[in-house]
């Protein structure tokens, strides 16, 4: 869905407890569970946050 | 020749089916709102054609039912096939990634940038000529929901073509970022305050407090409209203009007779109680279009807005955490929605969801303990008149069952909910005609589905009573009706009706003018305890005849267990 290596991921928001993380991918947002989210490993930049 | 559309979830493929052949199909702004093939024809260049509107797919490996509807109809593709790709011109990236895999089926195809408009508007700039160069095919700019560009796409759907690109599967994404790097500028832009202001109802807490105004203001406008349009229109017509022609007939009829029955009904102190007299001109047309449409209508409208300014996948991530804890994930509250509205089209959207435990969940859980619209616009003319604190039992108990009931079947069914996994597409202003399109689309559904089944309930209401069958199954069932749940005997007449449709079961409840404890037993039992035939037949369809078994067998399970309960509760409580 568009989360591949090397792209750039901004994290939106996440769910407390759990719950699913927002990214935004290029111009799109999409959302990931918990588990999920834990598996994309990032590069934090200086405008990137990992999850 | 066929036209087939393929492309992305939510890049506006039904809104150019629907610009392209004038069929009437559901268009909204969340992923997986078209779960089924759609037919249509069309007219271009004096040649007819046939265009088939998929689900969208992401790519061409299925993940959910929805999918694997599209990816099978796409292996049947034959020479005499053209491929139109939408995608989405804001996320031209991920779009093209499909695109390339359609190229490699080898088959004449062309491309429509969709959202072109809001493309421009977000600073993302495409060069459609040199796309169309690069790719081989016609790339034709379009605005599905206006029908701009429309035109131009049918005109060119004669110089759809093979496209001669040639790459390496395994460098897919790499071809991809060289046609976008020639193709395509981004002005750089931060994000709008639109965009924060979004982003607010996605965040945990101001997500919560937007999630519980949003659903709080869309019952309280439900509320009003539904009942306004009741108070103001439809019980004055129906008092004014109705009584009297029936009052004219019922004297012509001689005020009496086999056939005075059957289409007036029996009369109050020689007038018409549209609640009791249970003919199929007086209560029968009553219910469907005084009763209930006014609230289908209200609901719709208010469902549409929602479905169409993008609030709902940003409901689905709120409500992830609380769904998996009933086995699905956040996307489970869009059956659940539509459900309100009609379990029908609501057990058809489980199939946005990825595994079959959880669409037999869904199912379930729709089909128990989420009354439909019409049922719902019932109980509150019945129970309301006991007072708000009936309706709060009613909703409360119905809840409950469905945690209850959810929470066991995610612990006893083999497998566990995959996680959610979904675009969140960005708001979107709700284009009014196609908003007044679909609202209207939904009405005449329910009109054409519910009136012959609401007159067929109050016939075979009628001839079940005059033959006495009513009685017998109330006597066979007292143990259970009478014993248990402390309803009166005649009540079974509203369950035997109730497999029909659910409304006219509810109206069947008022001329026994039950006590406040009966009532709410009653409406619960009566909400869980069976679906009503058309409901029956989608689910025969959508899980096949063992599981709709087992779901039938849970409905009455639930019934029989929760009826009693809440009789027993509310004896203790209220006497």
């Amino acid at each position: 869905m568009g989360i591949r290596p090397g792209v750039l991921l901004e994290k939106i928001s996440g769910q407390p407890f759990g719950g699913p993380v927002v990214v935004q991918v290029g111009n799109n947002r999409i959302a990931l569970g918990f588990g999920m989210a834990c598996k994309v490993q990032v590069e934090t930049g200086h405008r990137e946050n990992a999850t | 020749m066929r036209l087939v559309m393929v492309g992305n979830p939510n890049v506006g493929k039904s809104a150019i089916f629907s610009r392209l052949t004038g069929a009437h199909v559901i268009v909204s702004n969340y992923p997986g709102t078209t779960v089924e093939v759609t037919r249509g024809m069309m007219r271009s260049a004096d040649q007819r054609i046939e265009v088939v509107d998929f689900p969208g797919i992401y790519s061409l490996e299925p993940t959910c039912k929805a999918e694997e509807v599209a990816a099978t109809e796409l292996e049947k593709l034959t020479l005499a096939d053209v491929i139109l790709n939408v995608v989405d011109s804001t996320n031209l990236e991920r779009n093209l990634g499909l695109t390339l895999q359609l190229i490699k089926l080898r088959t004449p195809m062309l491309v429509a940038l969709n959202f072109w408009d809001e493309a421009e508007h977000t600073g993302v700039k495409v060069d459609a000529p040199s796309l169309e160069g690069r790719l081989g095919v016609p790339c034709v700019p379009v605005v599905g929901i206006t029908g701009q560009g429309t035109k131009t796409l049918s005109e060119r759907i004669r110089q759809a073509a093979i496209s001669p690109l040639e790459f390496d599967d395994r460098r897919k994404w790499d071809e991809v970022g060289e046609i976008l790097r020639t193709v395509q500028r981004l002005s750089h832009r931060h994000h709008t305050l639109g965009e924060r202001l979004g982003d607010a109802s996605l965040k945990p807490f101001s997500g919560a407090v937007i999630a519980i105004s949003v659903l709080a203001l869309s019952f309280a406008v439900i509320r009003w409209v539904g009942e306004g349009l009741i108070d103001c229109i439809f019980e004055p017509f129906f008092n004014r203009v109705w009584s009297p022609l029936m009052l004219g007939l019922s004297k012509i009829l001689g005020s009496g007779g086999w056939l005075h029955h059957l289409l007036i009904g029996t009369l109050t102190d020689g007038r018409i109680d549209y609640g009791e007299s249970f003919g199929l001109l007086t209560t029968g047309l009553f219910v469907p279009f005084a009763a209930v449409l006014p609230y289908m209508f209200a609901f719709y409208l208010v469902l549409s807005i929602l479905e169409d300014s993008g609030y709902l996948p940003r409901l689905a991530v709120l409500a992830d955490r609380l769904m998996h804890r009933v086995g699905l994930h956040g996307m489970g509250v869009v059956p659940m929605l539509l459900g309100l509205g009609c379990n029908v089209p609501a057990a058809l959207s489980s199939r946005i969801m990825e595994s079959d435990r959880e669409r037999f969940i869904c199912i379930t859980l729709t089909t128990v303990a989420v009354p439909c619209m019409a049922q719902i616009a019932m109980i509150i003319g019945l129970a309301g008149q006991h007072g708000p604190q009936a309706l709060a039992i009613i909703f409360a108990t119905l809840f409950v069952v469905w945690c209850v009931i959810g929470m066991l079947l995610n612990r006893f069914l083999k497998g566990d909910s995959p996680e959610i996994l979904m675009d969140v597409p960005p708001y979107r202003m709700p284009h009014i005609r196609s908003l007044a399109k679909k609202v209207w689309m939904r009405l005449v559904w329910f009109l054409r589905e519910a009136v012959p089944f609401v007159l067929g309930g109050v016939l075979l209401a009628n001839l079940l009573y005059s033959v006495g069958v009513i009685d017998f199954i109330g006597r066979v069932a007292a143990p259970v009706v009478t014993g248990l749940m402390g309803l009166p005997q005649e009540s079974v007449g509203g369950l035997i009706i109730g497999f029909l449709r659910k409304d006219v079961a509810v109206g069947m409840l008022a001329p026994l003018h039950l006590s406040f404890r009966q009532t709410i037993v009653a409406c619960v039992v009566l909400a869980v305890y069976f679906p009503c035939v058309a409901t029956f037949t989608m689910i025969l369809r959508e899980l096949g005849l063992v599981r709709l078994l087992m779901v039938t067998a849970i409905m009455v399970a639930t019934a029989v267990v929760s009826g009693g309960m809440l009789n027993l509760a509310l004896r203790v409580v209220v006497g």
